[in-house]
């Protein structure tokens, strides 16, 4: 037989071997670039995929007028769970030593004025006593609240823990993960009822899982069951959707540890979706349907940000010679914040005019006009330790 | 499907063709079904003017192979190969002469993504060189230069692991 015939015989008993079903047509339609779906090996068991409800725990039972010494209230627990629930307590002490130039502050976009956070909402006095800590804001849509996710400056892993306080400093609460996990990195439903964090095992490289959690009753799903279980870069960097039903965040390719892709998981958990290659700090636009991220095919951090529509049309939003990354989207959806050598900028969507703001470390949208600024520090390169 | 204006139909029709030739450019289901979900996608954002083609099949598949080609040309696209298990490790042919289909395969998994896309087209769709040339928008005479280089670097391919296998067998 010639190496033609060969060649035919071949092509058509591998084309015979493959079989694919039908996939979606209508999210097809409607979510253009969104809709890929990847089958992904072994980890996501079947009905399991679909959130392992580990209820937690109770009530935050509204804070909004909870007694402070309130034990752990009943926790709906649902079905079966292995993870103990979490409870809401008060820190046990807080220390408010922070230097003053390590101060969060509070950054008027329209008149460039600066105003410090509520000391109880310092790293330090939401931290661990005694030690270096850096803290993440994120404020709720209503602006009333917030929820500082912190850790130890030198070994973010481990130590990290999260709070809720009310924006002027009051009514501090931590959220109490399961034995032997952290939560990282937390932000806030588009509603206000439910927070969207990274729920790992800390002290290692642990990736764990994402996870939704109602801040009314306590209840956590777990939302992923991420087939990455380890990595020396393991952040996966959570942002909801503008309606609330998806989160959108990146994660190390498998057996790629520097590369990123962004993927996509509804809220109530599932399989989740490739969105994006090479993407990092994925958001969505305020359409609910492109996203923004930083464009690399390297290590964290990237020199530019990119716009993607669902139909997959790309452009360039900014592009930068350092190493961009943390990105948020303001509450209108207007405009991203980003930080890229120790300076923060804030770009327009739509024309890419970009403009340096003020310096720091890291920022989060207070309402359309106002960030919440946390300071650079002398010490460590915290992107080391993610 | 109320309002779709056939895509539905036209995607379910198809599909399996489709995919079947997306798997042979490609080599690999994940980047199969990527492949092709981005040609429908790019296919329904046009198909109100799509839907009136003779051929709306072919407009999907020259629309695969551009993204194939073209994709190409970003690092680090197509030398990730996403699979679940290591392939099977090459054997050497059982017998002189004869083409080991397990050795075949893989080589033309290897081969560049033009390439590729003319020995699928020529072998696989059964397309002349004409009809090829149309297909990828280029000269005819570059798919038969691209031809000749893939049926040699397969030939080279075959050899190199026979003798391999020749080598290891003793």
């Amino acid at each position: 037989m010639s190496l033609d015939q060969e060649l035919r015989s071949v092509l058509q008993r591998a084309a015979d071997r493959c079989e694919a079903p039908l996939p979606d047509v209508d999210a097809l339609m409607a979510g253009g670039r969104v809709v890929r779906h990847r089958q992904r090996v072994a980890s996501l068991v079947a009905g399991a995929a679909v959130a392992a409800i580990v209820a937690v725990a109770i009530g935050v039972g509204l804070w909004n007028g909870q007694t402070e010494d309130r034990s752990a209230p009943a926790t709906d627990l649902g079905e079966a769970t292995s993870v103990p629930p979490a409870t809401y307590v008060s820190p046990s002490q807080r220390v408010g030593q922070t230097a003053p130039e390590l101060m969060p502050f509070f950054l008027d976009l329209s008149t460039g004025s600066k105003t410090l956070v509520p000391p109880d909402l310092a790293p330090d006095g939401v931290g661990v006593p005694g030690m270096s800590v850096w803290a993440s804001y994120d404020v709720s849509p209503d602006g009333r609240r917030v929820v500082v996710g912190t850790c130890h400056r030198f070994f973010c892993s481990g130590s990290d823990r999260l709070f809720v306080a009310n924006l002027d400093g009051t009514g501090l609460r931590e959220i109490q993960p399961p034995e032997g996990l952290n939560g990282y990195r937390p932000e806030w439903s588009p509603d206000g009822t439910k927070l969207v964090y990274q729920l790992r095992r800390g002290g290692g490289n642990d990736v764990g899982n994402l996870v939704i959690q109602d801040v009314i009753s306590g209840r956590m799903t777990q939302i992923t069951d991420l087939p990455l279980h380890e990595s020396l870069w393991w952040c996966l960097w959570p942002s909801l959707s503008p309606d609330g039903q998806n989160v959108i965040f990146h994660l190390p390719r498998l057996g790629s540890p520097t590369v990123w892709d962004a993927w996509s998981v509804p809220i109530s958990g599932g399989e989740p979706t490739l969105v994006m290659r090479n993407a990092q700090f994925p958001v969505y636009l305020a359409d609910g349907r492109g996203i923004a991220f930083v464009e690399s095919p390297g290590p964290l951090g990237g020199p530019s940000i990119q716009i993607a529509d669902p139909e997959g049309h790309r452009r360039t939003l900014v592009e930068v010679n350092k190493s961009i990354w943390w990105l948020t989207m303001s509450p209108d959806g207007t405009r991203i914040m980003y930080q890229d050598g120790g300076s923060i900028y804030v770009v327009e969507v739509s024309n890419g005019e970009s403009s340096k703001v003020t310096v720091g470390e890291s920022a989060e949208w207070v309402d359309d006009d106002t960030l919440l600024v946390v300071p650079n520090s002398d010490t460590s390169d915290r992107l080391a330790s993610h | 499907m109320s309002d779709d204006n056939g895509f539905f139909d036209f995607v379910s029709a198809c599909w399996s063709r489709l995919f079947r030739l997306a798997y042979v450019l490609t080599g690999d289901e994940r980047n199969a079904d990527d492949l092709l979900q981005s040609a429908l996608e790019r296919t329904y954002a046009r198909w109100s003017r799509v839907s009136r083609m003779d051929a709306p099949e072919a407009y999907v598949r020259k629309l695969m192979l551009s993204t194939l080609i073209s994709t190409r040309r970003r690092p680090g696209w197509s030398r990730e190969w996403l699979r679940d298990v290591l392939p099977d490790r090459a054997l050497p042919a059982p017998d002189a002469g004869v083409v080991n289909h397990e050795l075949l395969w893989p080589l033309v998994c290897a081969l560049p993504e033009r390439q590729r896309a003319v020995v699928v087209l020529r072998y696989y769709e059964d397309l002349s060189e004409a009809q090829t040339a149309e297909v990828l928008g280029c000269a005819p005479g570059r798919v038969k230069s691209q031809t000749h280089e893939a049926m040699r670097a397969l030939r080279r391919g075959l050899g190199a692991v026979t003798v391999t296998g020749k080598v290891v067998s003793d």
